[in-house]
């Protein structure tokens, strides 16, 4: 290793001259370069490319470097390039815009604020800007975000709920209707099923009458047939008769019996608990382990829309929508809650069928014995939707 | 501290020599010099005429500064650094603070308030301490934060947003895994299997998703192998129900090197660099199934034992031995090249039960909730084993450093055990008020703790 160290101090001596006047030599080609607003175009569109597998990350590295090294005052350019890009690339854009930041010192705060309050610009550098903003001068961010409690930003909302629920908190001891009043208000903005949660947890200490359920707008009524067969795991992967049908007509025949594991089944009203909105299988279904059950609702749609189907499910799971299979999941007892698995679909206008397939395993441990499932719809957003509505 | 026969490197340079981590500023230099050119050069696709920003300027003088300041590169001792999970993997070092006290007249050099939770342990490159933290209501906001080892004074904080699924059991963080570093990058992951490659700077290099390009991978009580770097390569193990599968990435690019399937079962175990006598470097990945060591470069199978280690505590090199906890803790002969090791002795007694075995000499400790069990590497006799009165339930591996072992619980109560030979004795107590999971670091005779929430340095 010395020997590698003293050849290393050699090469290094002879190079060191060499090595200033390349240096110099590539400064002075960086100053003759002209049209620059078109290269950090070009190095904007480099770092959007970017995909998954390190798909596009060639060009994008050396991109990254450059757009680094801009003046705060390009900061507006960068975020404009973050518009409507993938998750990956806007962790790219997020980086190298507080990258920015370190580099070029604080942002000038003015042009980030218009930024953010400009509801043209796109939700992702909003949502960037306003984080910036909050780090940079959180009384500034305080200021702002009161006004952005509907922001069309998620990320933006989010920040503006947080502090709203906490605003309410401050409230609850010396002036319970007011915080009642903000819980509320809050509550109509808030998307994230953890921020929902708290609101109407907090809610529920000041007397006020709001469950899990209603806020999220789960969905509580179903029909259940079960148990087929799930030994050894492979009821997942088994198609079932109702899911044959299902599959084929997107209905099923709510009249008609199945050949189940212990014998001949048939479909049964279930109901999902008032608070959470739980639909327990163990319950309905005598602890039945090794097992599947088939869920079916139909939910009616006032027009063709896009939602999400968001579901909270501790067992391995499917779920189709109008047929259609669009989310699944072979994951048993390790983790659950409200919006767990989130799959985008679309509602037809009038009557819409869902199906669920809910697989319990054979686990014999005391914390796998839980067979239950929550689900919903909601817009892009996370805004529950009801049946009807 | 007596060290086996043969020390393992932790640092392993593409050429395939070995050297151990004195060797990383030399290596961190010669890429600095070659990364400017790279650079330089793939900048003139750009075609951009950049402003003169601090760094810039700064960087050719810096480089030039690196030659004529060269009498001290290279003059780091092995304990100046500290680059992932356990440090060189076996949790141990040459220095650290004799006492812990947070009082007015205590040791506490400085403490820093984190962004976000945490249970990954903190990582020492030079004087950055680098820490990562998750906020946000599901953990989904990453943070990555250097702080000065010397003063405390925050250097830098990046700030992402997962990909993956951020879910976690209450008492761990999305932060979950350790950081690594190469000595020149910093590569931090999370449970959320979002990993971000950032120069010591803090500037972005480049940012993975393995939890978006591999949808069900992860699980929702949370994942916490840490990655390690190797010959150029980052390898990381992503077992789950779902997509379960370890990773080679190249450090330098991002992309994937190699991928290969792993058992369907979740895994918490992580990664562990091995050296071989003819200069081969392995990288052995445990799971509840079995044993299997791979190229780094090449994710080819080396060698596979048919059964099953631990889930959650790592295996740690010990000279020519590798330990692996598992229903029994067993040390496998890594002295031969080219062979599937053998198991040289097993001992059901020495099993830890969360922590990793750590390393001093020719003894190593097992920590099996407030009990901490000494033996020989050599031949897995018992040696000492003691209740840690106060001591409540653990998840973080110790650190070692000459025969005193530093021992934290997950209410936050620290203590500083010393091996007195045949028998263990407490010469330290600290209570820090905050969970604490993450394995502390050892660098530069320093100890930082990451608490729940705050950054900790004892001198």
């Amino acid at each position: 290793m010395i020997r590698s160290e003293m050849k290393l101090v050699h090469w290094t001596s002879q190079s060191s001259r060499l090595l200033v006047i390349v240096m110099l030599l590539l400064l002075s080609t960086n100053s003759q370069r002209v049209d620059a607003a078109d290269s950090i175009d070009a190095a904007i569109e480099a770092i959007r490319q970017v995909g998954t597998e390190g798909k596009g990350f060639e060009k994008a590295l050396p991109a990254a470097e450059v757009l680094q090294d801009l003046p705060s005052e390009k900061l507006s350019m960068v975020l404009d390039g973050a518009d409507g890009v993938n998750p990956i690339a806007e962790n790219w854009f997020r980086g190298i815009v507080f990258g920015i930041a370190q580099q070029s010192g604080t942002p000038e705060l003015k042009s980030l604020q218009d930024y953010v309050l400009d509801q043209q610009n796109n939700a992702i550098g909003r949502g960037i800007a306003m984080e910036l903003i909050t780090r940079e001068n959180s009384s500034m961010g305080t200021t702002m975000l009161a006004d952005l409690l509907n922001d069309p930003s998620l990320a933006i909302r989010e920040m503006a709920v947080e502090q709203s629920i906490e605003k309410a908190a401050a409230l609850a001891d010396s002036k319970q209707e007011d915080s009642v009043a903000v819980y509320r208000e809050t509550l109509k903005a808030a998307r994230h099923p953890k921020q929902l949660s708290r609101i109407v947890e907090s809610l529920g200490k000041l007397g006020e009458t709001v469950t899990t359920a209603d806020a999220f707008s789960l969905i509580l009524n179903w029909k259940s047939i079960a148990p087929f067969d799930n030994e050894g795991g492979v009821g997942f992967e088994a198609t079932y008769g109702p899911e044959q049908q299902f599959a084929k007509a997107g209905m099923v025949d709510l009249e008609q019996q199945h050949e189940g594991k212990n014998g001949a089944v048939s479909w049964q009203a279930v109901e999902g608990s008032d608070d959470e909105g739980l639909v327990d299988l163990a319950d309905t279904y005598n602890k039945e382990k090794g097992a599947v059950a088939y869920l079916f609702a139909e939910f009616e749609s006032s027009d063709d829309r896009a939602v999400q189907a968001r579901l909270g499910c501790i067992n391995a799971n499917k779920v189709w929508v109008n047929g259609k299979e669009v989310m699944a999941t072979e994951v048993y007892h390790s983790g659950s809650m409200l919006d767990q698995y989130v799959a985008p679909c679309d509602l037809r206008k009038g009557k819409n069928t869902i199906l669920l397939k809910i697989c319990q395993n054979e686990q014999e441990e005391s914390w796998a014995q839980r067979w239950e499932f929550q689900f919903r719809l909601t817009d892009p957003t996370g805004k529950g939707l009801q049946s009807g509505q | 501290m007596v060290r086996p026969a043969r020390f393992v490197p932790f640092v392993v340079l593409k050429t395939g020599l070995c050297f151990d981590v004195r060797c990383v500023r030399v290596f961190s230099f010669i890429q600095t010099v070659k990364n400017f050119f790279t650079r330089s050069s793939s900048m003139n696709q750009f075609n951009l005429n950049v402003h003169h920003s601090k760094r810039r300027v700064m960087l050719p003088l810096l480089v030039i500064g690196c030659f004529l300041n060269q009498s001290s590169v290279g003059s780091a001792a092995d304990s100046e650094n500290w680059l992932g999970f356990r440090g060189d993997g076996t949790s141990a070092s040459e220095i650290a603070p004799r006492s812990l006290d947070v009082g007015d007249q205590g040791n506490v050099a400085w403490k820093v308030t984190m962004p976000g939770k945490s249970v990954a342990g903190p990582i020492v490159i030079g004087d950055r301490v680098i820490s990562t933290s998750s906020g946000g209501q599901e953990g989904e906001q990453l943070f990555v934060t250097a702080v000065s080892l010397s003063t405390g004074q925050k250097l830098w904080e990046q700030s992402f947003r997962s990909t993956g699924r951020p879910f976690c059991h209450p008492t761990s963080a999305n932060a979950a895994p350790s950081p690594v570093s190469d000595g020149e990058r910093v590569f931090a992951f999370f449970s959320s299997n979002d990993l971000i490659c950032l120069s010591l700077e803090g500037d972005l290099i480049w940012y993975r998703g393995l939890g978006y390009d591999y949808p069900k991978a992860g699980n929702d009580i949370g994942m916490a192998s840490s990655p390690i770097v190797a010959d150029g390569a980052i390898i990381a193990q992503v077992e789950a129900q779902g997509d379960s599968f370890a990773i080679g990435i190249d450090a330098a690019t991002g992309g994937n090197l190699w991928r290969m399937a792993r058992p369907r079962q979740s895994n918490w175990s992580s990664p562990v660099v091995i050296d071989r006598p003819d200069d081969s470097v392995e990288v052995v990945l445990q799971s509840g199934r079995n044993i299997v060591a791979v190229d780094p470069k090449r994710g080819n199978v080396k060698w596979i034992i048919e059964e099953g280690a631990d889930k959650i505590a790592s295996g740690t090199p010990a000279g020519e031995f590798l330990l692996l906890p598992g229903s029994e803790m067993m040390a496998l002969n890594i002295g031969e090249s080219a062979t599937t090791p053998e198991v040289v002795w097993r001992n059901s007694r020495l099993s830890p039960r969360n922590a990793s075995p750590v390393l001093n000499g020719e003894r190593f400790y097992s920590l099996k909730g407030s009990v901490l069990v000494a033996a020989n590497v050599e031949d897995g006799e018992q040696v000492w084993q003691q209740r840690l009165s106060g001591l409540g339930s653990t998840w973080a591996t110790p650190v070692v450093s000459q025969g005193r072992l530093y021992i934290f619980d997950q209410s936050g109560v620290g203590l500083i055990v010393e091996d007195q030979g045949d028998s263990a004795q407490t010469i330290a107590e600290v209570d820090l008020g905050e969970p604490v999971l993450a394995s502390p670091a050892l660098a530069q005779g320093k100890l930082i703790v990451r608490t729940n929430q705050t950054l900790y340095c004892f001198e």
